[in-house]
């Protein structure tokens, strides 16, 4: 197989993304129709084969996911589909590039995805900020039930399915799944209690099947060309390839698609052309402000989920930031903070007076007792908070401690 | 300033969504959108409480929690300028007190300038998104272009 292969990005500048003609010239649809010619188990089967997982963040396994939202309850007339399209960690920018690039793609994977859970409806939310992912989708959505792709028996099949966007309005939190659903049913973005998890109890209380972007574009690639196919991509736990957006000083910043297991040093080196002149790589930020700061030793680690959970890092969405001999460490740390800070619904107390006292914290000539006292706040938060944000602080406020100490003190 | 409201547009607006909860956000974005000063009055609030069978606590409470809505006054053009850590290593802190500074200079009254979390534009960071629209590689000579455009576009759109 090349080594070039792309399955996300496989179509991007090669053809009009409004243009349904344009897609199943490049085979767009073959994969829904052989879909629909198979028993809903099977699309199940070859997922979990395959080895893909959950690209949003968690990396949990996709297919698993699938199994859980029909077996949860097989009477249930309704269940849903939810596309997580509300992109909102700092520093990533993957499901922007699907979407304005190669709409239908996204919905042929959310189409697989739905007929192998029995689903009957699908929703995509999107981030406002968005403008142009929500006008390429909505028109992809629309053309697609002009076409017969979506709608009252799809091609002839007994498969019916409804697809219609949503938006969000400026909250990162509602990027997490059940917060996300929260305010899908029209209310503010506070979270869940979890479990039960939206396979079981999801949208209006219907078990639901959410996913990011990138893992639905996936989708087509492993029923067309089969699940060991895929799975010979990527590492021994990470299958497939993945989105990686790069930013920061480098000659070519952009979102790369490789298999799982490149490392820093051909991405920055070689994919990205190196630090732009007067600028030394220094480390990265890697997963995004939920993410973890690594430093010169990481660059030639494999950029998997398990390969940088061994050494304490994350993947995360697949943001990579570049920190350079410039950056001012304090500066970012800082900022990310306030992120948090600004982010936090304030529904439970140790993430809304947490994220309060570490930004506060941030903002004052830090001795190492008070790093000591930042990384036992982080870790409090971590076991007390209610969703994932309260969680969060743990892994860039640690790891920014172990890697740039001596930035975070002195400046 | 008097908030100005529209009853029928707001009405018509209204009606283009099914009267289901689930539907709020979409309908306070296109009615925010169609008012000239970029923002939902109370009179419209108590409308869209009506139609969706909530309380006006309810329908506060969403408009309140979300950062891309307001229930103040604003202006025709809203600046959005990303904060998110490569966009602020970037300057854009910066450049937001800049473009404030600058647009005094100028005399640009509808212009209100707001931050926003990360506009997943980072390979082409500082941006910010002006109205809908994605202004990347920001320089200060880039504000002077962007500000000036949007004197032009007033004159011309005054009668």
């Amino acid at each position: 197989m090349s080594p070039d292969l792309k399955i996300s990005l496989a179509n991007v500048g090669k053809l009009n993304p409004n243009s349904l003609e344009d897609y199943l010239k490049v085979g767009g649809f073959e994969s829904l129709k052989k879909t629909l010619t198979q028993n809903p188990d099977e699309i199940i089967d070859q997922i979990q084969l395959s080895g893909l997982r959950g690209r949003g963040g968690a990396g949990f396994p996709s297919g698993l996911k699938q199994r859980f939202t029909y077996d949860s309850c097989h009477a249930c007339p309704e269940r849903y589909v939810v596309c997580n399209a509300d992109e909102g960690e700092p520093g990533t920018y993957k499901d922007r590039i699907i979407m304005e690039n190669d709409p239908f793609l996204l919905i042929e994977g959310i189409l697989i995805a739905g007929y192998s859970i029995r689903g009957t409806r699908g929703f995509v939310y999107i981030r406002r900020e968005y403008y142009d992912s929500i006008n390429k989708v909505e028109n992809a959505i629309k053309t697609c039930y002009e076409k017969g792709f979506l709608g009252k028996n799809i091609l002839g099949s007994n498969f019916s399915f409804e697809l219609e966007t949503f938006y969000g309005a400026g909250s990162y939190l509602c990027g997490e799944e059940l917060t996300l659903l929260e305010s899908l049913e029209g209310k503010r973005g506070y979270p869940r209690i979890k479990p039960p998890f939206p396979a079981e109890v999801g949208l209006f209380g219907k078990p639901t099947l959410v996913n990011n972007v990138e893992t639905f574009s996936h989708l087509p690639f492993i029923v067309r060309e089969g699940a060991e196919t895929y799975a010979r991509l990527g590492t021994a736990e990470s299958k497939g390839t993945k989105l990686f957006c790069v930013s920061g000083n480098v000659n070519k910043p952009g979102t790369y698609e490789f298999p799982m297991g490149i490392t820093l040093r051909r991405l920055i080196f070689d994919v990205c052309e190196g630090m732009k002149e007067g600028y030394n790589f220094l480390g990265a930020l890697l997963g995004g402000a939920a993410g973890t700061f690594v430093d010169e030793s990481f660059l030639d680690v494999p950029l998997a989920y398990e390969t940088l959970k061994q050494k304490g890092a994350t993947l995360g969405s697949g943001a990579i930031m570049i920190l350079d001999n410039k950056t001012d460490v304090k500066a970012m740390f800082q900022n990310i903070l306030e992120f948090f800070k600004h982010e936090s619904c304030g529904k439970c107390v140790p993430c809304r007076i947490g994220t309060t006292l570490l930004y506060e914290k941030s903002k004052s000539k830090l001795l190492e007792s008070d790093l000591i006292w930042m990384a036992q706040e982080a870790t409090y938060m971590a076991k007390n908070s209610l969703c994932p944000l309260g969680q969060s602080p743990d892994l860039p406020v640690k790891s920014a401690i172990k890697y740039f100490k001596n930035q975070l003190i002195e400046s | 300033m008097e908030s100005e409201w529209n009853p029928t547009l707001v009405e018509n607006i209204l009606r283009e969504f099914k009267p289901q909860r689930m539907y709020i956000l979409k309908a306070l974005h296109r009615l925010q959108d169609s008012h000239p000063q970029q923002y939902l009055p109370e009179e419209t609030l108590d409308r869209v409480a009506k139609y969706f069978n909530l309380t006006r606590g309810q329908v506060f409470g969403i408009v309140t929690y979300y950062t891309m809505f307001s229930s103040k006054p604003r202006e025709k053009n809203i600046a959005r300028i990303c904060k998110s850590p490569v966009c602020h290593s970037k300057g854009s802190t910066l450049l937001a007190e800049k473009l404030q500074r600058k647009k005094e200079i100028l005399g640009i009254p509808n212009l209100v300038i707001e931050y926003s979390e990360c506009l997943g534009q980072c390979h082409r960071a500082p941006v910010m998104l002006l109205n809908q629209e994605i202004q990347a590689d920001l320089t200060d000579e880039k504000l002077d272009e962007i500000l000036l455009s949007l004197k032009e576009n007033n004159h011309e759109s005054r009668p």
